[in-house]
């Protein structure tokens, strides 16, 4: 799997996750080029749908990733959201997923380091696994 | 007819100054002698504690500022002669001839490339590098336009060559202009005119101008930014290397009795040299060693930056490390650095770059200034203030904020501002006032219906973009994408010609969708937003591809997988503009009253200061009287008795019919939302306010160290004050004792006010009884600023000071004697005592603060003070909007600090409740009726209550306030039938931005 | 509008600007097609009565006054064959307008004998059951061609309907067969006396009568018109017999009066709204402390179900069904599929299930376990929401890591 580059969607909020993002930028902290960052307003914006559609469209993984528990710039979009992405765990699961290709962190705007630990380890976790299972034209 | 007010020094100071009166509706005129505003700040790279890019923060702010449809900029001018008084003013401003016509320049530095006359040495760069006879004064410049230098201009010298005239395609240029005077009518004048940098050539001991390695930090600053002239390579100057080890030599020019220096702290640099260590750590891997008397991190946050630059980026501090000089090996050109080492030994160093951490000193030509406005100085050359008056010079209707009045930092700077603000507005506003009316942009065309037709700018950003991103190619490979009719590469995206470039472009071209590639939306979306309005294209049609902070900046070394990034980007952000839709916020009612909670001395000027203004207050205060803990006082300020000035604001405040004062008030709730919020007491009250201010307060740390409370020997430092004050003191033999309660290991601040308490008791103490043996026990003295006077009394009158180790427990107590290990002497030394004063910090109360800040939904920080919504730049702002921040609430501070943010929290919140109405946010939840059968799971799980599920002609229909609607966007993903959707984040624009990421190959094409 | 506003829903004008792609949509981001996969439903308001001027039939008046239908059962349980005949008096009606050409359960007609007809000499065709074998296929290909309409009859052919969870066997087709033909106790039984027999059916196989074939069994379950052009829709499990008697009016009003037909894609029998708005039950506390089972509870006959701790799928589901399960107590399963809002009904459903568990005190400080245990009480999430849209679902079969 050596030059398997994984395409792996990350969905930040506004607020916390994206301004970590830049956080890790204004630091200069270096990490893979594999993720591609769609910015929510919350983490709670992001519909269980958009996780699937990425996976549908090939993603090999995806990351939500949002503030911190008690520290959501929405109060509470963070507690929603990880309810949210717990049952479409479960559903990815069924589907025969490894549960890892979807993760759930939370990262806050001063955190640029984790922003950058977080997408080198997942980067890591999304080689070991491989290529995304789902096979397009499989009849 | 209803004056301006005018603000003198386009710097930060200036800046926050002239945006605080125009968002109050003022009209600003902003005078800067320099060609651009930005001031020093501009020049710097980063900044502390957050090592934000100062550019990054600060040109959002220029740029606000140049289109601020209620200031008018004048750059390059002066203010040559002020008549009138407070309230009518006559001021006469001279502006000095550019030789470029403002208005037809476009900036594209046509002329300057031609121009024949080089090696100008560049003042932008500190003469670190060189420029032309005509030029631009640097990429981020406000007006970014050309002018010409008539000392270097062979044309204008000598009538002999013309070049640029002949390039100037929109015949911009004019040799004959001359020196122009205008008289401007204004009611109010802010001198924001800042500070000068000490002039290192007096440092001659250090080298400074005969060896090629010692640089000042100014020159260090720009040698480290990438905008610099080695675009961020720090090199040696002698051999273009990259140096090994680095000294930093502190108090340049500060701290001193020598001849050309300063007898005063500069504040700063102890913390901006620290910032300029850990930065250039990122960069490479270098030795570093930072050599200073005591560390002055007093400000937020500051004591947590130093302890990082320590432990996690190893950097070597020096403390008490005075450097006697430095000497050059002229074969080698490496420094040696000779300092007294902290056993009190001569020793020395050797290192390859020497920065000089010069200070700050009165501006340029501020005699003269203060001539002209007729205001006085003090002893040292700044701006003449009093503590109780921080932001008023001696002349009426004349204010001052940022460093002309000390040398200050940043975040203290913008409260300031904010604060002059508010007073110079209370002397325009009367009930004659008629606000400036909102800004026009050309009518929007209409959309709807219409092919995208998408205009694509993506930018190098200097190099901070092009150097890792092949941005041509980018820019290229957007022009190739579905609907885009128009792609170029731009140097910088926010630089005033492109943002005028983008307008005109959504003219030329007819375009109806705009994306630009370049930071964070984050910090530049309202900029390029104004661009689009200005080209008649309603401003949520735009879209912004995060391509240097999220791209170059973090794969610098993959130039080619960050520029296939780059382009699924640009192409993610394309996709997602042409479904964009034209937005426009509600308007909202304002209530346009203010509550203050807290009434000690920083409530009181808040409530004042809205007050006079003329809208009502309600100041609210738990205690049965006003007036807070500085009731306790019993010192002087400036000769004047500390109560007397507060039992003074007491009765302002009762005398004004415009505050409602509310003793004894416990705040329930505060519902509601910027411009609406109710203020709920426990006593019943229930009042409607727009704006809320929280200057709670922090009470004194309660020691319970050294037996306080039951070893009659023991007192706090405010207990000093008063025995002293009463004629009761008479002790002997004193200890104090500081950080008591800071800077341990539970407590990680510094109370920044504790050093100068204690010198100013112990001052006294000598005073009244030269006999008595007084010693301060202390890890640094924090006497900033002018404070430093105290410090060199105290040594003056015989008061003893012992340095124990920072790191060491405090000092022993045995009942009778202190004991700590004095690191200048290299041994315990034991202090008989009859009297131990303990310097107990400020605590901040976290508890309470927390339940005030539940209920308007405001962070805390990890030391337990309110955080505010920029450390920098919004400094008593919270990120909700309507509620501000002031005095110790926010961190602890000095008196005159507390009522300058007082004063800056009022500002802010007049921008909001002189309005009679806001303009909400566009992007809100909405709700197609058609699809909605109210089944409540949004209403569930909308958190700010915007959501109810009403009747509609018998059918139920969820219903979106947008006034509440703070847009988290949470009730849309819970929506099960598709009717609930978020403005600007559609589903269809989400699902269209992953499609794009995807249906590509990884990178593109 | 739910039962008497098909004639009105009918008879809409083709609306071009709508029916076209979204000028907004780029082709690198085909979003407007995504949000119409499931057919889009347009209603503009006209006369039902007036041809609309300068329509242009596409169909013909067919020879000898009737009109010609073929009824076929592809993979489905056999519901909509017997929702069919289940219309009373109205088949009758059926018989009088249409020549029925070919419906497998009730009348007589060939393979070969449709394949004998001209290309579209067929009025309209109704096809129940998804399709998930060669046959199958076959069949519905061949009904497209001899057919000017052909209507998706239900919900397996709508969204694949519950044949569609096979898709779920990670082992697809062969899983299938190996389970029932070896692994089922019967099938053991039958393996174990007989081991050296081929247990699984064949495909092909010599007999001395001859060659014989079987479909073959596709991996994939697919809704109709993930195989064949579908030109409408009427969703139901069964769809309902007013929905029928609508479909069959509409198309006679255009055969004898050239009344026009709905748009191509249109949902019959469906309102715009969801389940909600014909449900009688009132909704008051919009949370979910628990899931129950219909049968753990005594239902309240007034409260939404979902108030009570029953999963119901009503607010994600379009209504037009009259609310049929949730007034005699049995939560909506999602048979007539999402709104057209929606793209993913079992995302959209399980997102809303989720939003209505509380937050709770230990949230700021509890682990994402406390979270997923809480979650866990939602059984088989999968099969719960995608009950009968699976073939419609963005992810429509199930995947196996580390390559199949």
């Amino acid at each position: 799997m050596a030059d398997f580059e994984p395409r792996i969607v990350t969905f930040c909020c506004n607020w916390c996750s994206y301004a970590g993002a830049d956080g890790a930028g204004v630091a200069r902290l270096q990490m893979p080029t594999n993720f591609r960052i769609i910015r929510t307003m919350c983490s709670a914006r992001v519909d269980p749908e958009h996780v699937l559609r990425a996976f549908s469209k090939g993603a090999d993984g995806v990351m939500i990733l949002g503030c911190h528990p008690a520290d959501c710039h929405y109060i509470g979009g963070n507690y929603r959201a990880r309810r949210r992405i717990a049952l479409l765990r479960m559903v990815l699961e069924q589907y025969g997923f490894d549960p890892r290709r979807l993760k759930l962190e939370w990262v806050s705007a001063s955190e640029g380091e984790k922003f950058q630990k977080t997408i080198c380890e997942f980067v890591d976790t999304i080689k070991a696994l491989g290529p995304t299972p789902l096979v397009k034209g499989d009849e | 007819m209803t004056k301006s007010a005018l603000v003198i020094g386009g710097g930060i100071a200036g800046i926050q100054a002239s945006l605080d009166l125009a968002d109050r509706d003022i009209h600003v005129y902003l005078v800067e002698k320099d060609p651009t505003i930005g001031g020093k700040m501009c020049r710097l790279d980063k900044t502390f504690p957050t090592n934000d890019c100062s550019a990054c923060i600060l040109s959002p702010k220029m740029a606000d500022c140049a289109g601020h449809p209620n200031i008018t900029v004048m750059s390059y001018s002066e203010v040559v002669k002020v008549d009138g008084e407070a309230g009518d003013f006559k001021v006469t401003v001279k502006k000095k001839p550019r030789y470029v016509k403002l208005k037809e320049c476009t900036g594209c530095g046509d002329c300057v490339a031609k121009c024949p006359t080089k090696n100008i040495p560049d003042q932008f760069e500190y003469g670190l590098t060189t420029r032309k006879a005509i030029y631009i004064p640097h990429a981020q410049a406000v007006p970014r336009v050309a002018l010409i230098d008539p000392n270097y201009c062979k044309m204008i010298l000598n009538g002999k060559c013309g070049i640029c005239e002949k390039t100037c395609k929109k015949g911009a240029i004019n040799y004959a202009d001359k020196e122009e005077e205008e008289v401007l009518e204004v009611g109010s004048i802010i001198a924001a005119v800042g500070f000068q940098l000490w002039d290192a050539g007096y440092a001659t001991e250090y080298g400074y101008g005969r060896y090629d390695n010692v640089v000042t930090s100014m020159e260090y600053e720009r040698m480290m930014c990438a905008s610099g002239p080695d675009h961020g390579h720090i090199k040696c100057p002698s051999n273009g290397e990259a140096p090994q080890k680095i000294a930093f030599i502190q108090c340049c020019g500060s701290r001193s009795e020598k001849k050309n220096w300063k007898k005063y702290c500069s504040s700063v640099c102890c913390m901006y040299a620290t910032k300029q260590a850990i930065i250039t750590k990122e960069h490479a891997q270098v030795q570093e060693d930072i050599f200073f008397m005591d560390i002055r991190s007093y400000g937020k946050e500051f004591e947590a930056y130093i302890k990082r630059a320590q432990g996690q980026y190893g950097i070597i501090m020096h403390r008490g490390a005075r450097v006697s000089n430095v000497e050059e090996d002229p074969e080698t050109k490496k420094l040696t650095i000779n300092y007294t080492d902290k056993d009190g030994n001569g020793t020395s160093a050797e290192y390859d770059l020497v920065v000089l951490s010069i200070g700050l000193n009165p501006p340029e030509g501020a005699e003269e200034l203060a001539k002209v406005l007729g205001i006085g100085l003090n002893e040292y050359g700044f701006c003449e203030t009093s503590v109780f008056k921080p932001l008023e010079t001696t002349r009426p209707g004349i204010l001052v904020s940022g460093a002309f009045s000390a040398p200050k930092d940043i975040p203290t700077t913008v409260a300031e501002s904010s604060g002059a603000s508010a007073k110079a507005g209370a002397y325009i506003v009367d009930e004659n006032f008629e606000p400036c009316a909102p800004k026009q942009y050309p009518a929007e065309k209409d959309v709807a219906g219409k092919e995208p037709r998408v205009g694509v700018w993506v930018c190098e950003c200097g190099i901070n973009i092009g150097a890792t991103v092949d941005v041509p190619s980018v820019a290229a490979y957007a022009g190739t994408l579905p609907h885009v009719v128009y792609a170029t590469k731009t140097m910088y995206a926010c630089a005033q010609d492109t943002l005028q470039a983008i307008s005109a472009a959504i003219k030329e071209h007819d375009l109806n969708r705009v994306v630009v590639a370049s930071c964070t939306p984050r910090t530049h979306e309202p900029l390029f937003r104004i661009a689009c309005r200005e080209g008649g294209l309603n401003q949520y049609l735009f879209n912004m591809a995060n391509i240097r902070d999220q791209c170059s900046w973090i794969h610098m070394h993959e130039p080619e997988a960050a520029t296939k990034k780059a382009k699924d980007l640009v192409r993610m952000a394309i996709a997602k503009a042409c479904l964009l839709e034209p937005l426009e916020g509600a308007k909202i009612p304002v209530t346009q009253k203010a509550a203050v909670i807290g009434g000690g001395i920083t409530g009181m000027t808040t409530a004042l200061d809205i007050a006079a203004q003329g809208f009502e207050v309600h100041l609210v205060e738990r205690e049965g009287q006003l007036g807070g803990q500085a009731l306790n006082f019993r010192h002087k300020e400036n000769g004047v008795d500390t109560l007397e000035f507060v039992k003074g604001l007491i009765d302002k405040v009762n005398s004004n019919n415009l505050i409602k004062v509310h003793l004894n008030a416990k705040v329930k709730d505060i519902p509601g939302f910027v411009g609406n919020f109710n203020l709920q007491l426990e006593d019943g009250t229930d009042e409607p306010v727009g704006a809320v201010i929280f200057a709670v307060g922090a009470p004194a740390y309660k020691p319970t160290e050294y037996n306080y409370g039951s070893d009659a020997k023991v007192m706090t430092g405010l207990e000093c004050e008063q025995a002293i004050a009463d004629g009761k003191f008479n002790k002997k033999n004193v200890a104090f004792i500081q950080c008591v309660g800071s800077r341990n290991e539970s407590v990680g601040y510094c109370s920044r006010v504790c050093c100068t308490t204690a010198l100013r008791n112990a001052i006294q103490i000598k005073l009244a009884d030269p006999t008595a043996n007084v010693t301060i026990f202390h890890k640094d003295i924090r006497t900033y600023g002018f404070r430093e006077e105290m410090y060199r009394k105290a040594s003056e009158v015989g008061v003893r000071f012992l340095r124990y180790d920072e790191e060491a427990p405090l000092p022993a107590y045995d009942g009778n004697t202190v004991t700590a290990f004095d690191l200048t002497l290299g041994a315990d030394v034991s202090v008989p005592v009859d009297c131990v004063v303990l310097s107990n910090g400020i605590a901040p109360a976290r508890e309470e603060k927390e339940e005030l800040a539940k209920m308007v939904k405001v962070p805390i920080s990890k030391d337990g003070f309110y955080f505010e919504a920029h450390q920098k730049l919004r400094p008593v702002d919270f990120a909700t909007e309507g509620v501000y921040v002031a005095g110790l609430a926010h961190w602890p501070k000095h008196m005159d600090e507390c009522i300058a943010q007082g004063s800056g929290a009022a500002s802010r919140a007049l921008t909001i409740i002189s309005k009679k109405f806001l303009t909400s946010e566009g992007i809100v939840a909405s709700v197609n009726e058609d699809y909605c059968d109210g089944c409540g799971v949004c209403e569930g799980c909308c958190e700010y209550k915007a959501i109810t599920i009403v009747s509609k002609d018998g059918k139920l229909k969820s219903n979106v306030n947008a006034g509440l609607c703070k847009g988290c966007g949470c009730c849309v993903a819970a929506c099960p039938s598709g009717a609930m959707e978020q403005k600007g984040f559609k589903n269809i624009q989400i699902q269209a931005e992953i499609d794009a990421c995807l249906d590509y190959p990884v990178g593109g094409e | 509008m739910s039962k008497m506003g098909f004639f009105s829903n009918l008879f809409k004008k083709k609306d071009k600007k709508k029916d076209a792609a979204p000028a907004a949509a780029p082709a690198a981001a085909p979003a407007a097609a995504g949000a119409s996969s499931m057919g889009g439903s347009i209603y503009a308001e006209t006369d039902a009565n007036q041809p609309i001027p300068g329509y242009v039939p596409g169909l013909g008046a067919p020879e000898g006054g009737k009109i010609k239908l073929a009824i076929y059962w592809a993979a489905a349980c056999g519901g909509c064959d017997v929702s069919v005949l289940d219309s009373d008096e109205k088949v009758l009606n059926v018989g009088a307008m249409a020549d029925i050409v070919m419906w497998p359960v009730a009348a007589d007609g060939k393979e070969k004998d449709i394949e004998e007809m001209e290309d579209g000499s067929i009025t309209v065709s109704l096809i129940n059951g998804a399709v998930r074998n060669a046959e199958n296929e076959h069949m519905v290909r061949l009904l497209r061609q001899k057919s000017q309409l052909v209507v998706a009859y239900g919900s397996c052919a709508c969204f694949g309907g519950t044949p569609a969870l096979a898709n779920l066997i990670p082992g697809g087709s062969k899983e299938v067969l190996d389970y029932v033909y070896n692994q089922t106790p019967t099938s053991k039984a039958f393996c174990e006396a007989y081991p050296d027999k081929p247990h699984v059916p064949q495909t092909e196989i010599d007999v001395p009568e001859g060659h014989l074939t079987l479909p073959t069994l596709y991996n994939r379950v697919k809704s109709l018109d993930q195989v064949i052009d579908v030109d409408y829709y009427v969703p139901g499990c069964p769809p309902t017999q007013e929905t029928l008697g609508q479909l069959l009016d509409a198309v006679v009003a255009f055969v004898y009066k050239g009344v026009a037909l709905p748009p191509k894609g249109t949902h019959i029998g469906v309102t715009k709204r969801t389940l909600c708005e014909e449900c009688p039950r009132h909704k008051e506390n919009k949370r979910l402390d628990e899931i129950k089972e219909p049968y753990q509870v005594n239902i309240d006959p007034d409260k939404c179900l979902m108030d009570q701790g029953i999963l119901c799928l009503g607010a994600a589901t379009v209504g037009g069904c009259g609310a049929k399960c949730t007034r005699v107590g049995q939560p909506c399963r999602g048979c007539y599929g999402p709104t057209d809002k929606v793209t993913e009904h079992g995302a959209s459903v399980f997102t809303a299930v989720a939003s209505l568990f509380p937050i709770l005190e230990e949230d700021p400080t509890c682990k994402e376990d406390k979270i997923i245990d809480i979650m866990s009480s939602i059984k088989d999430p999968l099969g719960y929401f995608y009950a009968y849209t699976m073939s419609k679902a963005l992810i429509a079969r199930s995947v196996k890591e580390g390559g199949q």
